[in-house]
């Protein structure tokens, strides 16, 4: 599992979220990606995870979210791009 | 009742319940706009699933409640309390037309006329949507162009440089919500590039939303008022075949999305295709939805089965048990040291197995005790009571079949420390007790055990007036010698009710002792304690699950019993050291400790086994067992050991024998029977006290 070090995934630190993402996706043969520590999310930052759950689909991995707050879980739900991505309960 | 329907009343019943919920929460304050979003959404999707089985009462009916919620949504009309209490009515009509409908009952005319009032009641809420001639065109259908909300398709793809535009696609969505619902939205994602390739700072994905509001076409294309130049978007109405037709001819592969994700049915779609291309598009289709299907199984997701379905398997495992104790005699009569190796190999396995499915079984006391704190706050206000319920330990789980029997009995216990624990709030305020009496409901697991406890801090059990019922009633003796506890005791007996005057709700003398025969049947105990003035407590302890036990395997005289091995406390061989000096046919003395004992020969008549064995000496041995706070040894010859056992039911026949509670087959095909513990120490206790 790998905590998301990154507080607002918002268009504000699309490059850095970008970059850390295509990283943890390149490293890892499969992704548990903790949302513990993100307190903002805009679509910019729902788009990248989309694009990440893709790459990772494409490569045959896992990809899933842990520990969501509610702002992203939220969101996700309002977009339907829940159904982009798998979300582990607890 | 056909599976479909199944489904429906459950999904149903799932949403009335958690209206309910929101309901109850609304009633204790303030209602926000997510408790009113709950309460809404329960009628909305009730309207739509009715809506697919033709249940036009339903609809009709939810629909009304929809609207009217819908202006509490948007701040025309304040959800007070007399709201709630009409929206509790709302719940329990809905509740009891789709109970008549999936019987493929007709709704009966008393409840039709029921359900209009509520309506009119609803409709008068909403005074200013009213016809302006209400008087004698009062009928809600008369103006369906207000009441009636549209289905709309909105299609809308950005800019790829809108996030510059400094508008926010989420609140655009959020505004949707506001003055509507989102029934459901598909994000196209296939335009989005690679991560490695993509623009962060651009935006790729659009929406297909389909959105139920009374807004107009143009109200709606309003909301993207100031960003119109950065967006192509499309909005009609969901039914509007032609527009529809004009949308997919712009964006390839959007038929099997939206047929994919539930927009539209394929059957919908096909029409508006020419009818050669459209043999070719449906099994395009038809491959890319098992495709997907494929995809999508990968992800977790909860699901409903049909409890029988476990009870199969489990009936099947509990075979498996049996056979790999077969295998285990045998490999152990042909001293076969690698069999029996496998044969431990398999049966942890299979006790992981097992607890899997068992686990599927065990759900949280959550959700049904949810359902209680409705039937406290009714019985409190039809009592004029003020009561806090305290609900504690809900996410302890228990087997969902004890659960489901739980229901009955718990809710009379509920019912009755109410009504005649918790006293009325000027007796409290005399007592110098707060006004609001307290009732607690917990969950908690207790030694392989499950405890429900209830406790109210009311005034107590009057112990005088139990003991002098129960002597007038003949239930017990003039110089009986039982404490305290035994006293309270006696409210479970049949015939027993002390309330002085009969109420609507508890008191009528029936009651108490079901509730105990309830706890019976899931070989449960049950006690109370109690103290005047302050209240009392009803503790009920439950097995964990009804199917498979640890037991220990003895044998006395010509039978095998199996005794759970969670309630034995050790075992000990029957020498005159342990005889008790004082009574030794019914008393054993266990380190200075004197305890009942039980012998089991005895107790089962096993008669011509005692005198046959009278010639030849049989070591015998104690087994002693607690359950609750009591204890007792029984009296058995051979000790065999541990044993997994499923239990099985004797059939009707045996059912009633007292002390055994089941029977199970062993490794080499023998019948042993299981103890009864509870009820045997019950015996014994009787038998004491009537020797006292």
């Amino acid at each position: 599992m790998v905590k998301l070090n990154i507080k607002n995934m918002t268009v504000e630190n699309a490059d850095a979220l970008q970059k850390e993402l295509l990283w943890e996706v390149e490293a890892a043969p499969q992704l548990q990606l903790d949302l513990s520590e993100v307190q903002e999310c805009d679509l910019c930052g729902l788009q990248l995870l989309t694009a990440a759950a893709k790459q990772a689909h494409r490569q045959g991995k896992r990809f899933s979210l842990r520990n969501l707050p509610e702002a992203v879980e939220q969101n996700l739900l309002l977009t339907g791009l829940d159904t982009q991505m798998e979300v582990d309960d607890g | 009742m056909d599976e479909e329907l199944q489904l429906f009343y459950e999904d149903t019943s799932d949403q009335l319940q958690r209206m309910e919920s929101a309901l109850l929460d609304a009633a204790d304050g303030t209602a926000d706009q997510e408790t009113i979003g709950e309460i809404f959404r329960a009628m909305h999707t009730i309207k739509g699933t009715a809506g697919m089985f033709d249940f036009d009462q339903v609809v009709r009916f939810t629909h009304t409640a929809e609207n009217l919620l819908d202006e509490v949504r948007n701040g025309k009309i304040a959800f007070d309390s007399g709201l709630g209490t009409l929206y509790m009515q709302v719940k329990d009509h809905t509740e009891a037309m789709v109970e008549h409908l999936v019987q493929n009952e007709p709704i009966p005319s008393a409840l039709q006329e029921a359900g209009e009032k509520l309506r009119q009641s609803m409709q008068e809420y909403m005074g200013g949507q009213a016809p302006p001639g209400a008087g004698e065109t009062a009928t809600p259908e008369a103006d369906p162009e207000r009441s009636e909300g549209h289905l709309w398709h909105v299609s809308v793809r950005f800019d790829r440089e809108f996030f510059h535009s400094g508008m926010d696609v989420l609140s655009i969505l959020r505004f949707f919500n506001k003055q509507g619902t989102i029934t459901r939205i598909t994000p196209v994602t296939d335009s989005l590039p690679p991560l490695s390739e993509m623009d962060p700072r651009q935006l790729y994905i659009g929406f297909e939303i389909e959105y139920d509001s009374l807004q107009s076409k143009q109200e709606i294309e309003e909301i993207f008022e100031f960003v119109e130049d950065d967006v192509e978007l499309a909005v009609f109405a969901h039914d509007d075949k032609e527009r529809l037709r004009e949308l997919l001819g712009r964006h390839e592969d959007l038929e099997t999305l939206l047929v994919e994700n539930g927009h539209y049915g394929a059957e919908e779609l096909s029409p508006a295709k020419e009818a050669s291309k459209e043999r070719d598009e449906g099994s395009k289709a038809a491959a890319k939805t098992s495709r997907k299907g494929g995809k999508e199984r990968k992800k977790s997701f909860s699901l409903r089965v049909d409890s029988l379905k476990i009870d199969g398997l489990l009936n099947k495992m509990s075979e498996m048990v049996i056979k790999n104790a077969q295998i285990a005699e045998y490999a152990s009569s042909r001293e076969n040291e690698s069999l029996e190796e496998m044969s431990s190999e398999m049966s942890s396995l299979l006790e992981e197995v097992r607890d899997g499915v068992m686990n599927i079984r065990m759900v949280q006391v959550k959700d049904s005790f949810i359902k209680y704190r409705r039937i406290v706050n009714d019985t409190a206000s039809k009592m004029g009571k003020e009561i806090d319920f305290i609900i504690e330990g809900e996410d302890t789980e228990l087997d969902k079949s004890v659960i489901e029997k739980l229901s009955d009995p718990l809710t009379h216990m509920i019912r009755n420390a109410i009504d005649h624990g918790v006293e009325s709030p000027q007796k409290r305020e005399e007592l110098g007790k707060p006004r609001k009496g307290k009732v607690w409901l917990r969950a908690y697991p207790d030694a392989g055990s499950i405890i429900i406890e209830l406790e109210d801090d009311g005034a107590g059990i009057d112990r005088d007036a139990v003991e002098k019922k129960a002597i007038d009633n003949g239930i017990l003796e003039r110089d009986h010698t039982l404490g305290d506890r035994e006293i309270y005791k006696l409210i479970f007996a049949a015939g027993l009710s002390t309330a002085k005057e009969v109420s609507d709700l508890s008191g009528r003398g029936v009651g108490m002792d079901v509730v105990k025969r309830n706890i019976d049947d899931l070989r449960g105990t049950i006690d109370v304690d109690s103290a005047r003035g302050k209240g009392s407590k009803i503790t009920v302890r439950l097995p964990l699950t009804l199917a498979i036990i640890d037991g220990f395997l003895v044998q006395a005289g010509q039978a095998k019993y199996i005794i759970p091995l969670e309630m034995i406390v050790e075992c000990l061989e029957y020498n005159e050291e342990i005889q008790s000096g004082v009574d030794s046919e019914n008393t054993i003395s266990v380190r200075g400790e004197i305890l009942p004992l039980l012998n089991i020969k005895r107790f089962f008549h096993d008669r011509d086994q005692e005198i046959a064995s009278n010639g030849e000496e049989v070591r015998e041995n104690i087994v002693v067992v607690r359950y609750g706070t009591q204890a007792v040894g029984l009296l058995v010859d051979e000790l065999f050991g541990e044993q997994q056992t499923v239990i099985k039911s004797l059939g009707a026949v045996f059912e009633q024998v007292p002390g055994i509670s089941g029977g199970s087959i062993l490794g080499n095909g023998e019948v042993a029977l299981i103890f009864d513990i509870p009820k045997l120490i019950e015996y014994k206790m009787e038998q004491r006290l009537s020797y006292a």
